[in-house]
């Protein structure tokens, strides 16, 4: 049921990886996924051509504006995680997935930049919560940071994500030969040739670390909305 | 509680398919709009309809003639200001009709 939008107005953030890693890792964890691939580069579509995806996960495709709301909710009917990943554009897609939203995640990379395009995408939901009078919970993740170390732009960003209240991910997807690999292979991390891809072990922690925190935040946001009726 | 870093398989039961709630799309598109999110899809216009000609003159013959037939037919056609298939038609029929006179 929970709907997960990945929204960034920026591109080449890592929306669709991040969209994936946590797809692939939901139905690795036996649960139903529908991934709707609103962007029309739909590099996701793609992906799911290379190789049969994981049992329990759909990937829908050629995605309108008119037609998103409607996939959501059948979706969110029918299969245990719905998961929407966006065009990296201030577009109408975004603030209408939004509605529907039980989490926002909104990547970015340790720059300024990304983290303006944030601000744009935040106050977007800000200003939703005030139409729908409805908390809709967000959080920004780091992606393609290094695994080593925390750089001085990542700092100066969290810092100031920190000042403006953002919510953020403890987890981070870090800049990892495998994540990338996915769009070549198809399947999930854990589907990756040992072999061919460097240090796979370290990035299917990554992903776990990752998918296991939003899991975890749903259910905090679960218990709470069941708590405030 | 799930421990981080640890999902579990089947630890996911708790999550079930269930009926998103429906909410206004005009809001989202109107909280859309005021920070600048904006459609990314042409426009639909009504396709106007196009109005054929229901002219009856719409074919065509390509003749080989003599230099001053050609400019006497103008003439004859520029001088009763009428288009070059008009005074065809009536030539046409002119002879016709002395034809079956005769």
């Amino acid at each position: 049921m929970p709907v997960i939008v990945f929204a960034q107005p920026k591109g080449g953030v890592g929306k669709s990886t991040s969209a994936l890693v946590l797809g692939t890792e939901l139905a690795h964890s036996g649960a139903s996924v529908s991934i709707i691939d609103a962007d029309p580069n739909e590099v996701l579509v793609e992906w799911s051509k290379l190789r049969e995806p994981p049992n329990g996960m759909k990937v829908f495709g050629n995605i309108t504006e008119d037609g998103i709301l409607d996939h959501i909710d059948d979706e969110s009917a029918r299969a245990q995680f719905v998961i929407v990943d966006l065009e990296g554009t201030k577009n109408l897609k975004i603030s209408r997935a939004i509605s529907r939203a039980d989490l926002v995640v909104i990547p970015i990379g340790a720059s300024h930049v990304d983290a303006l395009r944030a601000a744009d995408a935040i106050r977007l939901i800000r200003t939703e919560e005030r139409s729908y009078r409805h908390k809709i919970p967000h959080a920004v993740i780091f992606t393609r940071t290094s695994p080593a170390i925390r750089t001085r732009a990542q700092v100066a960003v969290l810092e100031e994500l920190n000042e403006a209240g953002v919510e953020i991910f403890d987890a981070a997807l870090h800049d990892r030969a495998a994540f990338r690999e996915l769009f070549a292979y198809g399947g999930g991390i854990r589907d990756l040739p040992e072999d061919r891809v460097r240090n796979l072990p370290a990035a299917i922690e990554n992903a776990e670390s990752f998918a296991a925190e939003v899991v975890e935040r749903l259910r905090t946001i679960r218990n709470q909305s069941q708590a405030g009726g | 509680m799930s421990k981080r870093g640890k999902l579990g398989l089947g630890g996911l039961d708790d999550f079930e398919p269930k009926q998103s709630e429906r909410r206004d799309t005009a809001a989202a598109d109107q909280a859309g709009e005021a920070h600048g999110f904006k459609s990314r899809e042409p426009a639909r216009k009504e396709r106007p309809i196009r109005r054929r000609s229901k002219s009856a003159f719409n074919a065509q013959i390509n003749i080989r003639g003599r230099e001053e037939d050609i400019e006497l037919f103008q003439a004859i056609a520029d001088e009763r200001g009428i288009a070059y298939g008009r005074l065809f038609q009536e030539m046409c029929s002119q002879l016709q009709a002395d034809d079956s006179k005769s």
